[in-house]
Order: C-alpha cells, then structure tokens, then sequence
C-alpha cells in the first residue's frame, strides 16, 4: 500500500507538471461577469482567431471581482490582464487609483461616444439593459412598469439580482434611487421581493415559475426563449436601465498586445457578432444585425432611464447600500 | 422444607442447539447450591432462565411455589422478586454505591427514611461502610462486587442468583471473597443459587453441587459426595485431579466391590461400585492421586517406574509410568523416592466407573 | 569503531532534524495562521483596537446571525439527535427487520456534502416548482404550495438530513458496546422496559450521544454551503455566510470584519468544546461501557415490529432516496422548472458540462490534484506528527496534540480566511489564488484525521519491536521505513482515504481560496447552482454523488468498517 500511496504521489506531480506544461501559448487572464455559457462560446471564437493566445477566463459577480481585485491590490498585484464587469463607475475608480492602461482602439470610432472613454480607459464593450421578465405560463397580464411591481397582486412573486453582487444591479439601484427615492426599495421589501445573487439566476426562478415576475437582463431572457423557457420581457414604460459593461486593461499586465488584441476583437463587427449569436446582446456597433426582435442600441437608450456617467461615481454606492439595508437584512 | 425454587423438565434450545436438556432441580429455602461445569454446558442459560432473561423451549419454573416460566407464561425479571449478581458485577457507573444500593428500594417506592437505613444495614453487612458516595470507577473490583452483593440483598428477595460472581477478581481476592460470600448467606439465610466454573469455588461454598455437561446434569451431591464419588467419568475428571485405568469387576456386593486394572489382571483393588454400574463388568477405574500409596515392595502392587518428581510444598508430585500409562500420585513430602526408581502402587481407594471418559485419563 | 561512531551521528542528526522540521512546520501551518487571524482582528495600524469588534458588536446585521448560528446549531442538534438516537437504538437493540439495510441508508447522508444535499432538496421542495410542491398543488389544486425551502426551518431540515449520521452512528456504537448485564440488574432489580431506557440504557450512552451532538454542533455551525444555498435569498444569515458577504464586499475592511467574525465563530465553538468537556468530567460511567463487544440485549417490538419497520423505511426513502432521485432527475431536464415529459428529457446537461463547460474540466482536475496531494502529505505530515507524539517523551508533546487537533475542532471558515491572512504575503509568502493555499488549508484542516489515526495505530505497537530493529542495528530512520511504516500500514490507508474524500468535495474553505486558475468542483457545483443554472449544477452534483458513493464503497472495502469516524 506504500507503494501505491508513493504511486499516487508521483502520478499527482507529474500531472501537476503536465498542467505547467500546457500552457506554452501565451496566457491571457480575464475577470468577467459575463455569464459562463456566453464566455466559453466568446472564448473559443477568440482563440480560433488568435490561435497564440489562450484567454482564461475567471467569472464571477462583479462584486466577487471588485473583491478578488481587491484582495490582489493589497497582496501586491493584481493578477487579471483585463477585466471585464459590469458598470462604469468601477472602472473610474479603478483609473483614479492609476490601475488601468489607457488603449486607444483602432475600432473605438465605430461605437457611440457614450460607449468609449475618451482617454481609452476602458470601453462600454457588452451592452444590455435591465428589464422586467415574467413567466408566460403563469402570467397572462404582466406589469409594465417599475411602479407595478408594487403592486399587491405581485406580493412574494418578485425576485430581482443583488447589487452586492451584480454589477447590472448596483446601476439600476441607483436608476431606481434616484427617479422614485429610497422608499421604492422599502415598498418592494413590504411586497415580499426575494433577492437572489445574480441576474441569471433570477431568470432561471422565473423561467422555471418559482417566481412569476423579475429584475433581469434582456439578452438573457432572449437567450432563454429561444431555449424554450417560458419566459417573455418587458421593456417598463417609465424606463429600462442601460448598462454598458466596460472593458479595461490592467496597467500591471505582462501580455500588453494580448489584452490589445482581445480588447480589439470584443469592439470589433466579429466580437459584436459573437455577443449577438452567443449572448443576444443588443449590438454596440450600429454595423452589426441585432438579436431578433430587440431593439437598436438607439432605440434602447430612448427608452431608458438616462444616467450621466460620471454621476455613478459618487453615489452608486450610497444606492447600494440603502438597498442592502432594505432588502438584504 | 419446601423448595424455593423448582425447575422441571426445563430445556432451552437456540436454534438447533440445546443448551438446556430437559433438567430437574428443587433448591431448598437456605440452601446454597451450585452450578458447576465448563463453559458452554448449560448453566448460564440455566440461571438466565431462572431470572427471566431467557424463555424456556420447554418445561417450568416454579419460584417459592408460583409458576414464573412455562410454556404459556412468563413473568418478566422485575417481577420475581430475585437478586442477581453479574460477572462484571454490572455495578451502574453513573450512580453512586449509595444510588446503586438503593435503586431496587426505589422501584418498589419503599419511603425514604426506609431505604436509608435499609441501604446503610447492606453497606454494613457487605463491609462498603464510608464509601456510600463513591461512584464505581473509585472502587476496587472487589468493593464493586460487594456492592452488586448488596444491591441484590437489599429487598430481601425469595433467592439470590450468583452468575461466576469471582471470576474477575485476582486468585487471592477470589478466595477471601468466597469466605465473605458464606459468611453472608450464613447471616442472611438467603437461598442462593450460583454458577461458576471454578470447582475449588463450588466446593467451598455449596450446600449441593449441580455437575452440568453438555446441557444435562451429570450428578447432584455434596460436595464429598461429588469429589469422593463421581458417578460419571466426566464428573470425576472435572473435580480435581484423577487417574483412569481400563478395569474389568472381578467381584461386587451392594456399594462394595474388587476390580482389576486391564493388564494386570491378577492384583485385585476394592473399589466402590456406583449405583446403578452393578451389572456391568467392564469400566474404568477412577483413582484420585492421594489415594494411593507408594512402596517399595512389589507384592500386591502395581509395578512402575517414577518419572518425575515434583516438589509442591505440602506434598510431591510423582509422575510414574505403569501398565502402560503415566499415573499422578500425590504423596507426604517426608517420601522421597528418586526419579527412575521402580516403585510399587497400592491403591487405597477407588471407584468404579462403568463407561468411558471423554479424553480425560491421565 | 569508526564505522559505528559515524552511522552514531547519523542517527543522532536524522532524527531530531526530521522531528525539529515537522514542529517547526506545525506551529508555521497551524499556529501562524491562527495567531495572524486573532492579531489582525484586533490589530490595526500598529495599534491595538476593538473597533473591529465594535463595530460587528454594533450591527443588528451581525448579531443576527450569531444568534441565528447558535439557533441553527442548537435545533439541528436537537432534531438530528432525535432521528439518530431512534434510528441507533432499533438498529442496535431490537428484531426490526432489515437492520443492516437501515444502518446503510442512514450512513448515505454521511457520505455527501450537505450543499449537494441542499441542491437535491431544492428539487424537492423548492417554492411552487419543487417536485413536492407541485404534486401537493396537483393533488389538492391548491393556489399556493405549501413548502418553501428557502427558510430557516429549511435550513434546518437539510443541515438535520446531513448531520444526524454523527449522532446514529456514536448512539449506536456506545448501545452495541453497552454491557447487557446492566440493563439486566436493573430489571432484576424490579425496573420495567421502560424504566431501565430511562434510568440505565440513556444515562449510560448519554456521553457518546453528547460526543456526537458536539460533532454535528461544530459540523452545522461550520457549514457553509447550506446557509447560503437556501438562506442567502431568504435573508437568513449566519456567521459563515456573513464572513462569505464581507469577504465579498471587495474592502479590506471587509476582510478584517470578516476575521473578527471568525473570531467570534471560532469563540462559539471553542465554548462549546469547553462545555463539552466540563460535563464529561461531571459524568461518571464514560469508560465503562468500552470494551470488548458482547450480545447486546435484544428488545422484542412484537406487534409494533412491522408498523415501525414501515414506518422507518418510509422516513429513510423520504429523506435519503427521495431527493437523491429527484436530482438524478433533475440533471436530465432541458431547462428547470419544465414538467417531467420525455421530450423535455436530455443528456445535454452532461455532456456540457464534462466536454463543452472548461470551468468543469479544471475543476474535476484541480479537485482529484487537490485531493490527492492533501492526501497524501497531511497522511505523512500526521505520521511523523503522531510518532513524536505518541513514541518520544518530548516535552511539549501535548501542545503537538492541540495544534493538530484545533483545526478540525474551528469552523473551515475560520481556517480559510487565517490561511489568507497569511499567506498573502504578509510573511513574505503570497499563495493567495493559488493552488498551494489551498493545499495548505486542507492539510491544516484535515491534519486530525492522519494524526488521530496513526496515533491509534501505534499505540498498539510495542515500543520493544522498535527496540528490537535498533538493537538490530537499523537506524532510526531504517526502522521507521521496515517497522513502524508496515505496522501502521491500516491507520495509513484509513487515513489517506478518510482525508482524501472530504477534500475531493471541500466547499467551505474553497469557496473562500480558490481562484481564477484553481476552482474546485464544489465550488464549480455551487457556482452553477447559484447563478440559477439548476440543471447543469444538478448533473454535476449528480456525478460526484456516484463518485463519492464509490468512493466510500471502496473505503469500506479497504478499511472495513473502521473508516467510520
């Protein structure tokens, strides 16, 4: 039996060293909050492109990343190359703090200037906006608008994402703050809203009819009908919540023309494509054909509830936490 | 006297195998009576059907005059109104000696200032004075059997059961016990009935002595009675030491008879003849090794060689090889007779036995 | 002469270089961490300070969950010691029918991570869409369902489902080995049935019983995965996922209010073990029930032995089978919540995440590398651990036995985060998000189960067989190598294998250390579930359910029987 246990020692080192071994194509480490399934196929597209370089991709919420960032900062590096998650005022601290490498992408001139950082910072590169989803089965006469979900006949059948978590939803937070106050926050508590983490998995309750009514993206509620989940969106009347999630390089980054090529092909008609055909994404370029039946970037931001970028930097967080105090405790 | 208890044609069987063979005894009120027998022969099932653990497959038992166990009842343990002490002593670790004592007294809901005193006379009598707050793990093997003892006294039961009570106790602590044991039936009067293997034990303590094999019960006697007159091979090999030589009855009246050893055919010894074994010619001679003397002369004597000689203290151990096989002799130590020295046997006193032993001749 | 004065110094210098490296390699993994943990909790710029304390003390959000952690350990312990006394005492002590089949379906649960078993009961009870709920709503074409796991009494009810093994498995070791003639003199002694339950049978098997609550206590209060799966969403906290929420708040203030939580878990568990101990050495009788095992007596339920036979198979299906078999289901669905039809049948699920999903792929490799290696070295590091403990008269011996000890007795949360605060290069060494942090956190975690085992191993060995290699000639280390390793061969494999499973599906430490290259496939398994994707993370679920079932089967094969603890 020693000899086994010596076996498995040795057979766990050399695999080890097999897993050292593989990666002899160039690394390149991505934090994203772009949904798993979406990131493999984006993946794959990319690296058949760039055959040299081999993206990893770690994906979590953005509040995980903000906190794995964080932790990194204060370990001494950071270790992603690019990071990818959802809302810009992250991203304004991040270049306050001198983190970011400014590029300036050959594509940025084909994206609206409310995608594009004007010093290269970082680029609004995956755009969806925050929607109301409703199960089909169940719901025959859906809300149409923020205010509805308030609604008694709604009571303990809405579930949104958590701001602490998503990115999406600390944007919305502060969406919602500002045009009705705090006291929307405690009206959705009084009618029994659950919180889950994320807005896939707030899709995924409704679709699945645990809830009937949610806070969600929607892209992701395109993606799941054309799966055959029962599940249709809403765009509400007083204002869907755009979101463009920025794409940015991390100053530190040994794999500089790496992060350049990918930061590049998410911009580019090929990487706007793959958002579309993977993750029904509303386009960021107006050369690139929509999901069906979505809205032009054009039309979506008309109907949405306009936020001035610079206005997430000082108050996002105080919309944040008063929804946690609210909803969370 | 009447009987305490009276168990008839009681048989226990697990299965195919009986380990209880349809046995009759009456124990006496007073009266000390022993199990004895090797392991495996019946007595501890024959004890845990007296205390209502075990259900008989067959027969009865009566105590103090009530069926307690028969084919259509069973009255359960609590109910019969018996002490019993275990082999481990099953002392409860968690009570103290006082709780431990007292515990049968509770049950039956005897009034406090009762069971105080009734405890204190049985922590006296069994000798635990002062350590009435003491849990088990503080005791001694020998304190703690003492106080399974008197938790089995305390409420005065109809008779107390004794299940190889000594056995774990070291060899010098065992015998004092076996003093203190007679010493309290004596005070008690209680009617005992007690199991053990251990023969020296049963011969110290009992009234009668119940010689147990293979499930059936070999003899009943006194303990004399058992020792000076076997009835079966196996009973008189199991009780102390013996020696066995093939013998054929040359004559026989009533008890009294001469018998003549296989070989040796013209030397004669008396020999008593058991009930029973009158008409049989053929059967073993049982010799215990004090009852026989050495000489130096050969008339009348079995002729033989010594082998060994072993010093024991208060005798000698001869080993002497004759007819054919090795003979155990135990003599005065004022004898000395060398190894390999021929030497004549004269047997004083013998039994006749008409069977055979298992393996025991030696 | 010369010849043996040379291999003399050898002997002189293996040995206590090799003893003096493994203490020095204990106090770095085990003290340092935990010190560091303690210190930064009430260190901050160089000034000593509560304001951590304070301020958690402060917050109606982290009183809560102490109280909601004692709350949730305390019930479950109650529930769990209920079942698990039952369930061991007509295993152990009665002619119910089918015993060994019984003992079997309760260990089940024990072989499982409670997370997965908060995903399988997920499918059973979820609100509205729970397999349960929809068939109450079918029957009865009730508007509402009448389960809703995703609360505190579901917490409850899953954390019982998991932990009541711990309780069966001491309650029925302690009433085999429980000496019949003690329930017999107190029958002779006049007690009923009942009363000797009462007054003898309990009392006596009440410190293992209590041995097993306190694991289960430590066990549920520690747990991570649960509360999270179905408290999180329900607003129910504990100190577990609280310490989760700060580590995620993305501050290093929220790392430090996370280390004074632990400091507070570790507090209530260390109250507990001290309880623990207290009330052993008021209680008298622990020792006397070991020993050799012998015929317990049997209790004969007589005309109740068939409705409690039903009775017992139909609570084992329900909370053993059941939501096993629901996810088994489950993972062969299209999308979640689609009702149970062939055509909504699929394999999809599988074969995403064992050749599409990459994340799924490193897991499985990460996990099996993890596992092994942990396995391997903490099975080493024990030995030599448990030798200096058990076979040298060293002075400090008992403080090798504490720190091998105390992080298996403190919450995996409390350990993990220790392991980050020290080794992220702090002391001059950065592991964090690496596989090596990961590796040191379970070989600290798991250190007890090698140490424990080995040292009972060699107990038994005789010190005259090391002196008889000595005056043999080997050296200390020859003899190590030809005597003592082949005598303790058993605790070794039992060992290996008993740490090689748990870190195999390790979630609460990992879910705290694992980063971008190194996620597990616990953590795969909870990612997936709480980002909705229900199908996929049942699948997976699934397969390490069938992974560990074998597993264990082939533990119970080499170890036989003795595995269990």
């Amino acid at each position: 039996m020693r000899k086994n246990l010596m076996l498995v020692l040795v057979l766990s080192f050399v695999a080890a060293a097999g897993i050292v071994g593989l990666a002899e194509k160039e690394p390149l480490l991505i934090y994203t909050s772009c949904p798993t399934e979406i990131m493999s196929a984006i993946e794959q597209d990319f690296e058949a492109l760039n055959p040299t370089i081999d993206l990893q991709v770690y994906r979590s919420g953005t509040g995980t990343v903000q906190a794995k960032i964080a932790a990194e900062k204060e370990a001494g590096r950071i270790l992603a190359d690019l990071i990818w998650v959802a809302e810009y005022s992250y991203c304004e601290t991040l270049k306050d703090q001198d983190l970011l490498f400014p590029y300036l992408s050959p594509q940025a001139a084909s994206l609206p200037a409310s995608l594009v950082q004007p010093e290269g910072y970082y680029y609004g590169a995956r755009v969806f906006a925050m929607v109301i989803c409703y199960n089909s089965l169940y719901v025959t006469e859906p809300p149409t608008s923020w205010l509805d979900l308030l609604d008694p006949k709604w009571a303990g059948q809405v579930v949104t994402g958590n701001p602490q978590y998503s990115g999406s939803n600390v944007v919305t937070c502060a969406a919602l703050g500002m045009t009705y106050g705090v006291n929307y926050f405690e009206q959705l508590r009084a009618n029994g809203c659950t919180v889950v983490q994320g807005n896939s998995q707030s899709a995924a309750e409704v679709s699945s009819g645990a809830y009937l009514i949610g806070f969600t993206l929607d892209n992701m509620v395109r993606d799941l009908k054309k799966a055959g989940s029962p599940i249709e969106l809403v765009y509400p009347t007083d204002g869907a919540v755009l979101v463009p999630s920025p794409i940015a390089i991390i100053k530190t980054t040994d794999h500089l023309a790496a992060a350049k090529a990918f930061v590049d092909y998410v911009l580019s008609p090929n990487g706007q494509k793959a958002l579309v055909t993977f993750g029904q994404y509303v386009p960021a370029r107006t050369d690139v054909v929509g999901p069906v039946g979505a809205p032009t970037l054009a039309e979506l931001s008309a109907q949405s509830i306009s936020l001035p970028m610079d206005f997430f930097k000082c108050t996002s967080n105080f919309f944040t936490e008063q929804f946690v105090e609210i909803m969370l405790e | 006297m009447p009987s305490v208890i009276e168990l008839e044609h009681l048989t226990k069987a697990f299965g195919d195998v009986v380990a209880v063979d349809d046995i009759e005894l009456a124990i006496a009120r007073g009266e000390i009576v022993c199990l004895l027998g090797p392991s495996g022969c019946g007595k501890t099932t024959t004890l845990r059907m007296v205390a209502g653990f075990d259900r008989p497959t067959k027969g009865e038992i009566k105590i103090a005059g009530v069926v307690v166990s028969s084919g259509s009842t069973l009255i359960p343990p609590e109910r019969r109104n018996l002490g019993m002490v275990f082999q481990n002593y099953a002392v409860w670790p968690h009570m103290t000696v006082f709780r431990n004592i007292a515990y049968p007294l509770r049950i039956k809901k005897v009034p406090r200032r009762e069971i105080q005193k009734k405890v204190d006379e049985a922590i006296q009598l069994t000798g635990l004075t002062g350590l009435a707050k003491r849990y088990p793990e503080q005791l001694s093997g020998g304190q703690q059997q003492r106080v399974a003892l008197a938790r089995a006294l305390v409420v005065q039961p109809v008779a107390m059961l004794l299940d190889e009570p000594l056995s774990n106790l070291d060899a010098k602590l065992r015998e004092k016990m076996r003093f203190e044991i007679m010493d309290l039936h004596r005070r008690t009067g209680i009617t005992v009935l007690y199991v053990t293997h251990d023969q020296a034990e049963a011969m110290v303590l009992s009234d009668r002595i119940v010689v147990m094999n293979e499930g059936r019960i070999d003899q009943i006697g006194s303990p004399g009675e058992i020792y000076r007159q076997p009835r079966s091979a196996f009973v008189a090999d199991f009780i102390g030491l013996a020696n066995f030589a093939r013998a054929t009855l040359v004559e026989s009246s009533g008890s009294q008879g001469r018998a003549a050893v296989a070989g040796v055919e013209d030397i004669s010894f008396p020999c008593e003849v058991p009930v029973g074994a009158e008409q049989s010619r053929e059967g073993l001679l049982f010799v215990r090794p004090e009852d026989i003397r050495l000489t130096e002369k050969a008339g009348g004597t079995l002729r033989g060689i010594v082998r060994r000689r072993t010093f024991l203290g208060n005798q000698v151990d001869y080993r002497i090889e004759a007819v054919g096989k090795e003979w155990r002799v135990e003599v005065n130590p004022d004898v000395t007779i060398p190894e390999g020295s021929a030497v004549g046997m004269s047997v004083q006193r013998a039994v006749f036995l008409p069977e055979a032993p298992g393996e025991g001749a030696s | 002469m010369e010849d043996a004065k040379r291999t003399g110094v050898r002997r002189n210098l293996t040995q206590p270089i090799l003893f003096v490296s493994v203490i020095v390699l204990l106090l770095i993994l085990v003290g340092l961490p935990l010190g560091t943990l303690f210190y930064k909790s009430v260190v901050m710029q160089g000034k000593l300070t509560f304001v951590n304390y304070t301020y958690v003390f402060s917050e109606q959000r982290n009183i809560l969950p102490f109280w909601n952690t004692l709350k949730l350990g305390a019930l479950t312990v109650a529930f769990s010691t209920g079942i698990g006394v039952a369930l061991a005492w007509l295993v152990a002590r009665t002619d119910l029918p089918g015993r060994r089949w019984i003992e079997m379906a309760s260990l089940v649960p024990y072989m499982l991570p409670p997370f997965i078993g908060a995903m399988a009961w997920t499918q059973l009870l979820a609100p509205r869409v729970g397999y349960l709920n929809k068939l109450w709503t079918g029957l009865f074409h009730t508007p509402t369902a009448p389960f809703n796991l995703y609360s505190f009494s579901g917490i409850v009810w899953v954390m019982t489902m998991y932990t009541f093994p711990f309780i069966f498995i001491t309650a029925k070791g302690a009433l085999e080995r429980m000496n019949p003639s003690l329930e017999e003199a107190a029958r002779i002694a006049g007690a009923g049935k009942i009363r000797v339950l009462r007054n003898v049978t309990l009392p006596l098997v009440l410190p293992s019983i209590m041995a097993g609550m306190i694991l289960a206590f430590l066990y549920t209060i520690s747990n991570f995965g649960v509360p999270a799966l179905l408290g999180m969403r329900a607003r129910i906290y504990v100190l577990t996922t609280r310490i989760y929420l700060y580590m995620h708040d993305g501050t290093f203030q929220g790392i430090r209010l996370a280390a004074a939580l632990s400091v507070l878990l570790l507090a209530a568990a260390l109250f507990i073990l001290l309880l623990n101990r207290w009330v052993l050495s008021r209680q008298h009788g622990a020792a006397i029930i070991s020993g050799k095992s012998v015929r317990p007596a049997v209790v004969e339920l007589g005309k109740w032995r068939a409705p409690i036979a039903c009775g017992v198979v139909a609570f084992l299906g329900f909370i053993v089978i059941a939501p096993l078999v629901s996810m088994f289901l489950t993972s062969f669905i299209r999308a979640w919540g689609l009702p149970l039809r062939w055509e909504n049948l699929t394999l999809h699920n599988y074969k995403y995440i064992l050749f599409d999903y990459s994340l799924t792929k490193s897991a499985f490799l990460n996990s099996s590398l993890l596992a092994l290696t942990a396995a391997t070295v903490t099975t080493a590091f024990g030995a030599l651990l448990a030798y200096i403990s058990v076979k040298t008269k060293l002075k400090g011996r008992q403080a090798i036995d504490f720190l091998s000890t105390l992080p298996h007795a403190i919450p995996g949360t409390v350990v993990a985060l220790a392991m980050i605060l020290a080794w992220s290069g702090q002391f001059k060494l950065n592991l964090y998000n690496t596989f090596w942090i990961i590796i040191v956190a379970y070989v600290v975690r798991y250190l007890f189960y090698s140490y424990r085992n080995v040292s009972a191993s060699l107990v038994q060995i005789h010190p005259s067989l090391e002196e008889a290699a000595r005056i043999s000639g080997a050296s200390w280390m020859q003899n190590f190598r030809d005597v003592i390793v082949p005598l303790i061969r058993p605790g070794l494999v039992a060992s290996w294998l008993l740490i090689f499973m748990p870190t195999l599906r390790e979630l609460t430490m990992s879910i705290l250390l694992y980063g971008p290259h190194t996620p597990t496939l616990a953590v795969a398994a909870y990612e997936m579930q709480s980002a909705g994707y229900y199908h996929i993370a049942a699948a997976l679920a699934s397969l390490i359910v069938v992974v560990l079932l074998v597993l264990n089967a082939i533990v119970r094969r080499v170890v036989g029987g003795k595995a269990n603890a």
